[in-house]
């Protein structure tokens, strides 16, 4: 491991490299020398950023996927721990792991002004609905601050908003899935940036349902009816029927839409995880008292 | 465009300062000569401050790099296009004159051809062969080695079904293994197991599919995938809740527009002695 227990790039190329099939020959390709790539794989010399990023092309691999595999090299990423938190079922041990993980964050950007701190705790306050500490307004200003300035969304703002939609505006909620819809990848199409965008759109939809906010729903339903869900993201396509559902109940489907609703909990609840069955559930719950139907 | 001056430009949009930029990788004056041309960092330096501005290392990449394989083959496999398959393979061979079978990328369209559309391609068994070869060989398995390793489940004795299992438990051994890769071994290991069952191992099929683990939550379509391939290994030892459930899952997956996935599962594993 490198500083800060940050894994060692040569070690990681190394690594993919060998994933690939590949000599040190056929990966220097006129880039560098096999002897200098050698010893950087093994930690004994430093090659410059730019040299790495040619290697990097000579890859077959997207860099989405490569970037990836890096992280998969960490034990400790925040992602890694949000993703734990989410796992823990004991909810005392949850609140505990959160709010040390939340102070951490926050002593965090306190001491060094960066705003990723900052937007790591609000994302655990939205994502776990912690209560008393700050209001969505306090929250949405400076996401919407941050989010303002930058011309293309990474997977790191993707993700930032897949959690923040439930907090912003409807109307800036709107614009930001636009926006994101509208910032196509100039190369290639990548499965994990579909799986945010996705994620964005349906957890949109889950915010504006909630507001009662139908004329938006609609809007947002009209994007995604456009729009092709990968095969295999069926999370996605759950979401869609899902939202279809509460949208038909809305308007007055009540009978259908309450059969289909109970057919997709018991699919759900079959597959054995109960995480999901419970998510659409308590949704489908709040819908039911929101629409009068239920105490 | 220089990578320098690109992090300077994304660092300025995020409105992140130079000392809040470098933290402890590097000094604000290095950070600021690499960023106006003057001077190189070094690879691992440049990966941290990427990181910790939490930017693309996408956003770094030459336009000249050609579209990479896994999207254009994902692709093809969404649209269930052998065409495309077929017009990636003949890229592939292009580029790769000689020994394509020693491509990754040529072997995990072949494999797919050879699985799925057994009709638009004659049997390669050496392509086979170099798969698990590669499979044996490579310590650390991409997403193209686990695609590769479940494609082979339908096509190769039970013997080397039995092997390459051994192998996805060497890839996810570590406790830490990310639920992304758990996903990766259990699309495997369902598959595996369907195909033990399918050729009469109920047992067997059983166990294997008790190797599944997760780590934390699991992706829904593995986790469904998973359970269907359960329903199916029952259905087959006759237990009688399991048609039930499966007619269940068919009417979930059906329902949400997912019905086609279902029957690939169950045509995933016919199997095939010849190797």
């Amino acid at each position: 491991m490198g500083k800060e227990n940050q894994p060692m790039i040569g070690f990681f190329y190394r690594r993919e490299r060998l994933a690939n099939d590949l000599s040190l020959s056929q990966a220097t390709s006129q880039i560098t020398t096999a002897a200098t790539l050698s010893r950087f794989e093994r930690g004994q010399t430093q090659i410059a950023a730019s040299t790495f990023f040619k290697l990097m092309a000579v890859l077959p691999n997207t860099l989405e996927s490569l970037q990836q595999s890096y992280f998969t090299l960490y034990d400790d990423t925040f992602q890694q721990k949000m993703a734990y938190a989410a796992s823990l079922e004991d909810k005392t041990e949850q609140n505990h792991y959160l709010l040390t993980l939340l102070a951490h964050q926050q002593a965090k950007f306190s001491q060094t002004g960066l705003i990723y701190y900052q937007l790591n705790a609000f994302n655990l306050i939205v994502r776990f609905n912690i209560p008393g500490i700050l209001t969505a307004t306090e929250i949405a200003g400076p996401v919407l601050k941050y989010l303002k300035g930058i011309d293309h969304f990474g997977l790191y703002e993707l993700d930032l908003l897949t959690t923040m939609v439930q907090v912003l505006p409807d109307e800036s909620v709107t614009v930001l899935v636009q926006r994101s819809l509208l910032d196509m990848p100039r190369i290639y199409q990548d499965r994990l940036r579909d799986r945010y965008l996705w994620r964005i759109i349906n957890n949109a939809l889950d915010a504006v349902i909630e507001h009662q906010d139908f004329v938006i729903a609609d809007r947002l339903m009209a994007f995604a009816s456009r729009l092709h869900i990968p095969n295999d993201d069926i999370e996605a396509q759950v979401c869609q029927y899902f939202h279809q559902l509460q949208i038909d109940y809305h308007y007055g489907d009540h009978t259908t839409a309450q059969k289909r609703a109970a057919e997709l909990f018991a699919g759900l609840e079959l597959i054995g995880v109960p995480f999901y069955a419970h998510f659409f559930e308590t949704r489908w719950h709040k819908l039911l008292v929101r629409e009068g139907s239920e105490q | 465009m220089h990578i320098g001056r690109r992090f300077k430009e994304l660092r300025k949009q995020r409105n992140v300062t130079l000392s809040e930029a470098v933290g402890n990788e590097c000094s604000v004056a290095a950070l600021s000569k690499f960023e106006n041309e003057l001077s190189e960092i070094s690879s691992e330096t440049f990966i941290h401050l990427v990181n910790r501005l939490h930017i693309d290392w996408r956003e770094f990449q030459s336009d000249k790099k050609p579209a990479p394989f896994l999207p254009r083959y994902q692709q093809a496999v969404d649209q269930e296009s052998p065409y495309q398959l077929l017009s990636l393979q003949y890229e592939l061979v292009a580029t790769h004159k000689g020994n394509p079978e020693n491509n990754i990328a040529y072997c995990i369209v072949q494999l797919t051809l050879m699985r799925d559309y057994p009709a638009t391609t004659t049997p390669n068994h050496l392509v086979k062969k170099q798969a698990v070869d590669y499979l044996i060989r490579v310590d650390h398995w991409n997403q193209e080695g686990f695609i590769m390793a479940t494609l082979l489940v339908g096509l190769v004795p039970l013997s080397v079904v039995d092997l390459l299992i051994q192998h996805v438990l060497y890839q996810i051994e570590s406790a830490d293994t990310p639920q992304s890769k758990l996903d990766l071994a259990n699309t495997f290991i369902a598959d595996a197991a369907l195909r033990e069952s399918r050729e009469g191992n109920i047992e067997n099929a059983k166990k294997i599919l008790l190797l599944s683990r997760q780590n934390t939550l699991p992706d829904l379509l593995v986790a469904t995938h998973l359970k269907y391939v359960d329903c199916l290994i029952r259905q087959q030892a006759g237990d009688p809740h399991a048609s039930g459930q499966l007619t269940q899952l068919r009417h979930f997956m059906n329902m949400i527009n997912a019905g086609k996935i279902a029957k690939r599962w169950e045509k995933a594993a016919p199997g095939d002695p010849t190797f």
